[in-house]
């Protein structure tokens, strides 16, 4: 099979910017939980191997710390590393702007409770499709449309479990309850 | 026929029809938008999924993951850029078509292969459903703790190049499973004595971290772009009667599909490839590959969409999934209190049964939509880039936060959405981690109880089936170590 796949050019996994970097975090990473080990799981005396609680734990962060090392080993020696299509800087300002999204994926799931899933998914829409450099009306009601869309579907036909928010105790009785169910 | 039947009445309910026909027009359409794909669909909606009853659950995720495949020629032949990850090398033969104002012949011939490919595969299951009622029992604990390794050990060595740090994924998987209260004599692991840690880490949050948030990182980051197809004109079913001029390429292709399908850890991209090969190295004219063959485009479409219906076989037999999406369905299976295994085949046939009724549906369903929307699809694929990554990312919300309203599981998820973006800036595969996480539970529980019944370590294996796995693994870790040897040698 492999050598059929070759025929027809199975692509070359090229090891990537960066790769070093996110091999030297996953190795450091598996070195702290291979330290904690033996205080975070539980050995039973007389037991045998598979029914000890902390076998699976430990047979897990112990293949982490052999493969992560292996992994950082070669990414050195690997040749087509050299190849460098971006700077190690921008790789890594690539990794930390993620951050940023989530950031605002989280402002988005905090001021749901507070406003309500209608209003915040509409602020959150609108907000962030501004930051994404849009800026013409037609963006705008095409962003508005999204989160209205997307209440409408998840909470008011499919009933998804989405609470309403505390704002909508201030709205009066006879809209109250259709906007805690439905919106 | 009596069970046909019963299949049937259970997917005869307008509810079971109207989840049918949304997750089939659902997924082409997902599947047709470069950088969504049914991975990250199926994510989203998974806890919506749980309200409903589990055949109308079921059929809407069965519907998109076997109708994206579909969407995902589209821009595959009419702008380069497959829709699904699945459809790349669609893109090899579809898209040279297109620049010889072939676009038209290339989608027909995409849809047909694709529509034998799904046909074939649910037409074998039918067939091997007798066969695998009549071999599911025999699979005890240690032989599904043997199927489940074989899934990891293959699901490591298929990705070639990248072997050893799939193997870290795969224990990172593992080791995530293990976080929190361990079922049998409750003692806390790696909790860190926090308490939001005690019940674990939902298998949800990591999927649609990994799949759906890190997407939408990936595309609010990257270049904006907003991709132009080019105008259809006339019948999309013009060269559909050039299906049956390559027959035998559609079935085989077909074929390796249903078996790359089967075995857990492998699916649509090696089946592709396999297939692909197997075209060009018996074609009549293999100077045409890569430049619009019929019979390549053939090829990539029928195996890629031969591999849903069989990927469900080692689903319903064994509790198996083979890769992240029928990873995913197992949880509505849960949530449902349906085990799939051996024992669904005994209790419920008529379930397994209204699910491959469905699947083939669906396949008939997608066909009739492309032939009136597939114009209308087009303008789909025209969504800019970074808007599609704010749909993605409010969508996500919806995902994780109708879980159990947790913060917590948000901030989580948007943890693993940057470890996804990480891993697929530096172009290394996520499925490993969420196949270690399945397997690796299954593995754990299957492990304790044959342990209790085995003496020796050659009792483990003292079973024809178990024997057999045993032997599949060797015969996976050997050809692999043979691979790496002979690579070494070439250097």
């Amino acid at each position: 099979m492999s050598d059929n796949s070759d025929s027809v050019g199975l692509p070359q996994i090229q090891r990537r910017t960066g790769d070093t970097v996110f091999g030297a975090i996953c190795l450091l990473g598996s070195l702290v939980l291979f330290s904690q080990m033996w205080s975070q799981t539980a050995w039973v005396n007389g037991q045998g191997f598979a029914a000890q609680p902390g076998f699976w734990p430990r047979l897990a962060v112990s293949g982490m710390v052999l493969f992560s090392a292996i992994n950082l080993a070669m990414s050195f020696r690997d040749p087509s590393s050299e190849e460098r299509l971006i700077s190690l800087g921008e790789e890594i300002s690539l990794w930390l702007r993620s951050i940023e999204f989530a950031l605002w994926f989280m402002a988005y799931v905090l001021i749901t409770p507070y406003v309500g899933y209608l209003p915040a998914s509409l602020i959150f829409t609108v907000a962030l499709t501004a930051r994404c450099g849009y800026r013409s009306p037609q963006a705008f009601v095409a962003a508005a449309l999204t989160a209205l869309a997307t209440v409408v579907l998840f909470k008011s036909f499919l009933q998804v479990r989405i609470p309403g928010g505390a704002l909508y105790e201030s709205l009066p009785a006879a809209i109250r309850n259709f906007f805690i169910l439905y919106l | 026929m009596e069970l046909l039947l019963s299949g049937f009445e259970l997917i005869a309910r307008i509810d079971v029809l109207i989840a049918l026909v949304i997750g089939s027009v659902g997924g082409v359409i997902i599947g047709s938008i470069p950088g969504v794909g049914p991975a990250v669909a199926i994510a989203i909606l998974l806890p919506a999924t749980f309200s409903l009853d589990p055949i109308v659950g079921l059929t809407l995720l069965l519907g998109i993951y076997g109708s994206s495949m579909y969407g995902g020629a589209i821009p595959a032949i009419l702008i380069n850029t497959p829709g699904t990850a699945a459809n790349a090398l669609t893109t090899y033969d579809g898209y040279p078509m297109t620049q010889r104002g072939q676009a038209h012949r290339a989608l027909s011939l995409a849809y047909s292969a694709s529509f034998a490919g799904g046909i074939f595969s649910v037409v074998c299951l039918i067939v091997l459903t007798p066969v695998l009622a009549a071999v599911a029992p025999l699979f005890g604990s240690r032989e599904i703790f043997l199927a489940a390794l074989l899934g990891i050990v293959l699901v490591i060595v298929t990705h070639r190049g990248q072997t050893t740090i799939a193997a870290f994924l795969v224990s990172f998987g593992i080791f995530i499973n293990t976080i929190g209260l361990e079922p049998i004599r409750y003692t806390q692991r790696f909790t860190f004595g926090q308490t939001w840690l005690t019940s674990g880490i939902d298998l949800i949050v990591v999927v649609l971290g990994l799949f759906a948030i890190s997407q939408a990182y990936s595309l609010l980051i990257g270049r904006d772009d907003s991709p132009k197809a080019p105008e259809l004109t006339g019948s999309i079913f013009t060269g559909m009667g050039e299906l049956f001029r390559h027959k035998r390429v559609a079935l085989f292709s077909s074929g390796s599909g249903v078996v790359m399908g089967i075995i857990p850890g492998v699916g649509e991209f090696l089946a592709q490839f396999f297939s692909y090969s197997y075209a060009a190295n018996t074609s009549k004219t293999p100077e045409e590959f890569g430049n619009g063959s019929p019979e390549g485009l053939i090829a990539s479409e029928a195996a890629n969409n031969a591999v849903p219906g069989a990927a469900m076989i080692p689903l319903l037999a064994l509790g198996i999934p083979g890769e992240a999406l029928t990873a995913m369905m197992l949880s509505v299976f849960y949530v449902h209190n349906v085990v799939p295994g051996p024992q669904l085949f005994e209790s419920q046939p008529e379930f397994v049964v209204a699910l491959y009724l469905a699947l083939l549906i669906l396949n008939v369903l997608v066909l009739i939509f492309l032939s009136v929307a597939t114009k209308g699809i087009l303008q789909v694929i025209r969504i800019p880039t970074r808007f599609l990554g704010v749909i993605v990312l409010t969508l996500s919300f919806v995902g994780v936060y109708s879980l159990r309203n947790s913060a917590t599981d948000c901030a989580l998820a948007a943890g693993f959405g940057i470890i996804g973006y990480i891993l697929k800036r530096l172009n290394l595969p996520v499925v490993p981690i969420i196949l270690g996480m399945v397997l690796g539970g299954i593995m754990e529980t299957r492990l304790r109880t044959s342990m209790a019944r085995v003496n020796s370590p050659l009792d483990f294996i003292d079973r024809p089936i178990a024997a057999i796995l045993f032997g599949l693994i060797l015969l996976a870790v050997g050809l692999h170590l043979r691979n790496l040897w002979r690579s070494r040698k070439g250097m």
